[in-house]
């Protein structure tokens, strides 16, 4: 496991055995180095000052000749085992005395000077023997440092590993007592923060242990959580608040949806009872003229003149004959016919012209009878068809605002839609393309329809008009719920509409060069590839 | 031709000189190896002795006197030629006069003669003076050492090194022990 994953109380126990470690592995290396760097120098000089202290005895020994006292002397190097050998040389060079074996070559030159010499693992002490001066031999005294400086090595390692095994033992027994008071407190701070992040409940308190650093962060921490608390109270509320805001907004929503459809229905509504109207205008003029026609005095003199016919039926031929009135009467009657005739005629015509309008009311009730049938059922219609209705429920309006519509229609392929929406959202369009042409009256204005490809597997519907045109900024909230920039305006039919583009899978665009340049707002629908499949 | 009386001795007489030649040569040569020897542990000893400074003063050469033998002196001028005992040059006086002993440090006393032995010591006593003689008497009237030559074995001589203690402490002589023990030095034999 990495170190920076491990529990701080082991952290602190490593850390606290890694210095152990490395003080007592410095203090074992100083001191090791300090004791052989001793140890050498006192091997030296104890083999100096042996050998010393040997030469000064040796003189009577070698002035009065005698060998065994010689050996005697150098026997007692004996009391020391590293000393492995001894060799006593008079001054012309003649072996005077040995101590045990002398197996290196102890005639080596050597520096002026010169008393230590180091052979191997063998040091060999060369010292003069002389007496008041003078010089009678040489003896050397040979030491083997090599094997003492390796047991007190071995000796040395062993101490410092069980002196490092001890302290480390020790140190991690004083650790784990010890380390508590330090990661007491934070471990229980840890398992506060966890049970809080866990349970997400901030109404929790660590508990204060001491007043050091982890006791000022434990205060610190319960004041933050304190105000976390406060936070998360008004966070809360704020949620709930923000839910209630949200159910009221979709139910606002809703409402406006229903309101949007409710007005769009009622904007087809108003377009089919305004047709309706224009052409019950046309009825009520034929109706009221066959009645005019029917209500003129004619058929009153017609009475009378059957009246006075029927009181001169004794002598009706005198009176047609010679009475001034009876005669008038077959004039009167060829007259009366004639007009009749007339009138008959001129009653069919607009008997007849009323009962086209009729049935032009009867059509647009049927029409809107066949969008309210297949309301919600998605279709696969000519585009050129539902614009073509479209204007027919905005024909009247059209004509009375004086303005000329263009056709062009370049796309034949189907699309899939529902014929209701998408005829509402052409109305919709249409009659706001009216308005824009109403607010600045163009000389001549211009409802350009064009039906056309506008990417592939899309046919769209564009509306153009010559208006008064959007500006930029409103380019973008255009569609956005309750933006209109009509005094009479509610601001949702847009949103409505592109709603319901987005419901067919289509969407809604709009373009304009800017205020007073006119506007192109389309329709686009998914198209039908192939074998009636939409896209 | 038969030798004459006369001729034979003149021959016998030739004969014994040659012998007493002969003997007294080779008695000489014996002599000579003896004091050879004897000088040999005079100056190990004398090297390592230690002398007040009141009687060897600094720099002052470590005098050596020898009563009654040349052979004796000979020798050990032939020992000490050249050399340098404890740093200082060593002087060897054959003496003829007790009056000269108050000048040296060491006295060897090369005589069998008592009363002269006495005389001789009767001057050192009291006085820091290495003494060696070669009579029992010596160490007895108080000399310090005694060198006796022992009996010869397979043509060798042996010397022994006798030393009497008491006159040794008296004399305010420090000797170093090793050497009186590499010298093979005895304590003189009580009777």
């Amino acid at each position: 496991m990495n170190l920076h994953d491990a529990p701080i109380r082991s952290k602190i126990r490593f850390v606290i055995l890694m210095t152990c470690s490395l003080a007592l592995l410095f203090a074992c290396g100083v001191l090791f180095a300090f004791q052989f760097y001793f140890f050498r120098k006192d091997f030296r000089s104890d083999v100096s000052s042996f050998a010393a202290t040997l030469a000064s005895r040796l003189p009577p020994s070698i002035d009065f000749e005698n060998k065994e006292r010689a050996t005697e002397i150098l026997a007692g190097l004996g009391v020391k085992p590293h000393f492995t050998g001894a060799l006593v040389v008079t001054n012309d060079g003649v072996e005077f005395a040995r101590y045990r074996t002398v197996n290196i070559d102890i005639f080596k030159p050597i520096p002026a000077g010169t008393t230590l010499r180091e052979e191997g693992q063998y040091l060999v002490s060369i010292e003069p023997i002389q007496t008041r001066g003078d010089r009678l031999g040489t003896l050397y005294v040979i030491a083997d440092y090599g094997t003492q400086a390796s047991r007190l090595q071995n000796l040395y390692l062993a101490i410092s590993c069980g002196v490092l095994t001890v302290s480390l033992l020790v140190a991690l027994l004083i650790s784990r007592k010890l380390a508590t008071v330090v990661t007491g407190p934070l471990e229980q701070l840890a398992a506060t923060v966890g049970e809080i992040a866990g349970s997400n409940d901030y109404s929790l308190r660590a508990d204060k242990k001491s007043d050091d650093e982890v006791g000022q962060f434990t205060d610190s921490f319960n004041e933050m959580i304190e105000r976390i608390q406060g936070r998360d109270a008004a966070l809360r509320h704020e949620i709930a608040e923000r839910e209630r805001a949200e159910r009221e907004l979709q139910s606002l929503h809703a409402q406006l949806i229903t309101a949007s459809h409710q007005a769009g229905m009622a904007e087809v509504a108003t377009g089919v009872l305004h047709n309706v109207g224009n052409v019950l205008n046309s009825v009520n003029v034929s109706a009221t003229l066959v009645t005019d026609k029917l209500s003129i005095h004619r058929l009153n003199n017609l009475v009378r003149t059957a009246e006075m016919l029927r009181d001169k039926n004794g002598d009706l031929g005198e009176f047609l004959l010679n009475d001034p009135k009876g005669k008038l009467i077959p004039g009167y009657l060829c007259n009366l016919s004639k007009h009749l005739a007339a009138e008959r005629q001129e009653a069919l015509v607009e008997l007849e012209l009323l009962t086209k309008n009729i049935e032009h009311i009867k059509e647009i009730v049927s029409m809107q009878q066949n969008y309210a049938r297949v309301a919600g059922i998605v279709e696969n219609l000519p585009p050129e068809a539902l614009v073509e209705d479209a204007l027919r429920m905005t024909t009247g309006s059209l004509q009375r605002h004086h303005i000329e519509v263009v056709r062009e229609y370049t796309c034949s392929a189907h699309v899939t839609a529902e014929r209701h929406k998408a005829l509402q959202i052409l109305v919709n369009m249409i009659r706001n393309s009216k308005h824009a042409m109403d607010e600045v009256s163009p000389s001549t204005k211009i409802l350009k329809l064009r039906i056309h490809e506008s990417a592939p597997g899309f046919v769209a519907i564009s509306i153009i008009d010559n208006g008064v045109g959007i500006a930029p900024d409103n380019l973008t909230k255009i569609f956005s719920h309750g933006f209109t920039t009509r005094k009479d305006g509610h601001g949702f039919g847009l949103h409505s509409a592109a709603l319901a583009a987005q419901q067919m899978g289509g969407r809604i665009s709009v373009h304009s060069d800017g205020e007073g340049l006119g506007a192109t707002f389309s329709l686009e629908l998914p198209m039908v590839q192939a074998e009636g499949a939409a896209v | 031709m038969p030798l004459s009386a006369h001729c034979i001795w003149r021959q016998t007489a030739c004969f014994v000189v040659a012998a007493v030649l002969a003997i007294s040569a080779s008695m000489g040569r014996a002599q000579s190896a003896e004091y050879q020897q004897k000088a040999a542990v005079i100056m190990g000893i004398v090297r390592a002795t230690e002398w007040p400074a009141s009687k060897l003063k600094a720099d002052a050469p470590i005098v050596i006197g020898v009563y009654g033998s040349e052979i004796a002196a000979d020798k050990l001028r032939e020992s000490t030629a050249g050399r340098l005992l404890r740093g200082r040059t060593v002087v060897v006086k054959l003496l003829t006069a007790t009056q000269e002993i108050e000048g040296c440090h060491v006295v060897f006393a090369s005589i069998s003669d008592d009363a002269m032995t006495r005389k001789i010591l009767s001057q050192t006593k009291g006085d820091p003076i290495l003494t060696f003689g070669e009579t029992a008497e010596f160490t007895k009237k108080g000399g310090i050492f005694l060198l006796q030559s022992a009996s010869a074995q397979a043509g060798a001589l042996a010397l022994r090194t006798f030393v009497e203690g008491d006159n040794l402490k008296r004399s305010k002589l420090k000797i170093d022990e090793e050497a009186l023990i590499s010298a093979r030095v005895q304590p003189v034999p009580k009777r």
